[in-house]
């Protein structure tokens, strides 16, 4: 086959091949395995140390004059995950060993074990710093070190080293470390729960050094809002854990700033800080006790497409016409309960004012006030609707017989058969190919 | 006149003239920006990469496709399906040459559905065959020595084992 670069590419991306195919291929001969083969290691994953220390003894220096191909410049993302026993060792041999053979390594995901983290003490991952754009921790645990700059290997200085060193409990140092090495980082997300919260601080120091950063996922303290606006590349922050909701304020205007999630809010938060982020364009607040139709209002002024919301146990039915009014919502989530809402606040939900978009993806958590009156306007009104999906419908509430006219038919009979009454249109699809592709192909 | 009503002038390889609607021609890339640069014109654009009967073929799946919404690069929530529509797969039974000149000439005029097309049709030749088998289907000369086989394929035995 004669063909140009690009088609052997587009051969590649067009298809579903399992790995085995894509061995096959590359052993069909020289020009194809210089295709396939980048293919089938630019994502490794280990979970067991056997194929661990094949990947090592493969790449390891002494092997490679006998290597036909360079494998270690095709790996771009590694994932480690220490969560089976033996657990694999994560240690600063292996950071080094990675830094050494894979220098095109852009994706590191490391999850430790929760009783071996101790393991992920002094790992040499600045070696990585310049060519990472994502990295995800688990379970990780830093020391801090006052003496990090000096020689390790310098005898006499190791024992005043260890003096020196407190294991890191503050997610902020780490923060703070890949910060200041990790330059091109585009993506920085650590889980580290029942820990402080990262700091204001250290999120500054990432800001001011990561300067294509553009989503943070962390469990940032809820001060760190009013800096954000300092980085020009942030497009989606989340605070993964718990925040007082009076520290959530800012009053710097950040145009940059896409998507906001907010996992926790504690105590009352007036919301207000939405006004400075005019190009907001997802919104999701999990967990909020306090939330209610005045934080409804609040959000009803921003112009984002699509809200997410886990707890609006308050909302009452003002609150669903205020949503069905906002100019630019079209995707709504709503999880939990809403007691207070009746069925009068499901129509005007749907009956959204003539300036208001149809609606196109809902997925509403409490379908008990739900009647079939909202289906037949869903129905005929809403034209874009991809999706939809309603749970704990009331059958007392639901006319079997207009749902049989309505484009949602056959989810409703689908539904009816159950027990729970959730309905799901259109019925979902199971497409087993992205498994299959995922296991190997990270971009 | 609505752009829709235009008529386009080709000329293949060999100076074959092709007369079609604009609208068809439009769904390639190249076609589309070259005719937004030159603007009115009786011309006809000639193709010296593309032979006639590809042409002809090319002109097909444009006219079939003509009303099928612009796909962006980002957009590649198909790629992982290898389901072909019955159209598709009926226009995709040629002889292996014709496939490949088709995938050149997608490329060429930049027509990226049809080059998906084809590609995912050449993929679905590949999938599940041994090596042996891809050699025998596309007759492709086996460069590896029997050591150096052996060699890639135990170094990448790993995969096997998923």
């Amino acid at each position: 086959m004669n063909i140009p670069h690009l088609i052997h590419v587009s051969i590649l991306e067009n298809s579903s091949f399992t790995p085995s195919d894509l061995l096959n291929l590359a052993l069909s001969c020289r020009q194809w395995a210089k295709y396939a083969l980048p293919y089938l290691w630019r994502a490794r994953k280990f979970n067991e140390n056997d194929s661990l220390q094949r990947f090592i003894s493969t790449l390891s220096k002494s092997n490679q004059q006998n290597l036909l191909f360079t494998y270690g410049e095709y790996v771009t993302k590694i994932q480690l995950e220490a969560d089976k026993l033996p657990p694999i060792i994560i240690d600063a041999n292996l950071i080094n060993f990675l830094a050494s053979v894979c220098p095109n390594l852009k994706d590191i995901q490391l999850q430790f074990a929760p009783k071996t983290r101790s393991e992920s003490r002094k790992l040499p991952l600045n070696l990585l710093s310049d060519r990472l754009i994502r990295i995800t921790l688990t379970n990780y645990e830093h020391i801090v070190n006052d003496n990090a700059s000096e020689d390790v290997e310098n005898v006499e200085n190791v024992e005043n080293e260890i003096s020196t060193q407190n294991i890191a409990r503050n997610p902020s140092e780490i923060v703070i470390l890949f910060g200041k090495y990790c330059k091109n980082l585009r993506k920085f997300d650590l889980e580290a729960l029942q820990y402080p919260p990262i700091s204001r601080s250290a999120i500054s120091v990432m800001f001011d050094n990561c300067l294509k950063l553009e989503t943070i996922d962390a469990p940032i303290s809820g001060e760190a809002l009013e800096i954000i606006h300092t980085s020009k590349s942030l497009k989606s922050i989340s605070f993964s854990d718990v925040v007082q909701g009076e520290s959530l304020k800012t009053t710097f205007k950040m145009n940059n700033l896409q998507n906001l999630c907010l996992l926790k809010i504690d105590g009352p938060c007036d919301l207000l800080f939405l006004e400075m982020f005019p190009n907001l364009q997802h919104l999701q607040i999990w967990d909020f006790p306090l939330f209610d139709d005045d934080s409804v209002r609040k959000i009803s002024k921003s112009s984002i497409v699509k809200l997410e919301l886990l707890k609006p146990t308050k909302v009452s039915d003002e609150a669903l016409a205020v949503f069905a009014s906002m100019t630019k919502l079209i995707i709504f989530t709503v999880r939990d309960r809403t007691p207070n809402v009746t069925q009068d606040g499901w129509l005007s939900f749907v009956n959204r004012p003539v300036e208001c978009p149809s609606w196109v993806r809902l997925s509403i958590g409490d379908g008990r006030k739900v009647c079939t009156k909202f289906f037949e306007i869903l129905d005929k009104k809403h034209e874009n609707l991809e999706a939809l999906g309603v749970r704990g419908l009331t059958s007392g509430n639901i006319d079997d017989s207009v749902m049989q006219k309505l484009k949602f038919a056959d989810a409703w009979n689908h539904c009816k058969e159950s027990s729970h009454l959730h309905l799901n249109w259109p019925k979902r699809i199971k497409n087993t190919n992205i498994v299959q592709i995922d296991s190997y192909k990270s971009y | 006149m609505a752009t829709e009503l235009k008529k386009v002038k080709l000329t293949s390889s060999e100076g074959t003239e092709f007369i079609i609607d604009r609208k068809v021609a439009e769904k390639s890339v190249l076609l589309k920006n070259m005719l937004e640069d030159v603007g009115e014109s009786d011309m006809a654009i000639p193709l010296p990469n593309v032979t006639g009967p590809i042409l002809n073929k090319v002109i097909d799946y444009c006219t079939h496709h003509r009303d099928d919404p612009f796909v962006s690069q980002e957009d590649d929530s198909k790629k992982v399906s290898d389901d072909i529509d019955d159209w598709d797969a009926e226009f995709c039974k040629v002889d292996q040459g014709t496939l490949f000149e088709l995938i050149l000439s997608a490329n060429y005029l930049d027509i990226k559905p049809l080059l998906d097309l084809t590609c995912k049709t050449v993929a679905n030749m590949i999938k599940g065959k041994t090596p042996d088998e891809i050699r025998k289907t596309f007759n492709i000369t086996n460069d590896f020595t029997p050591e150096e086989e052996e060699h890639v394929r135990k170094e990448n035995e790993w995969c096997e084992e998923r």
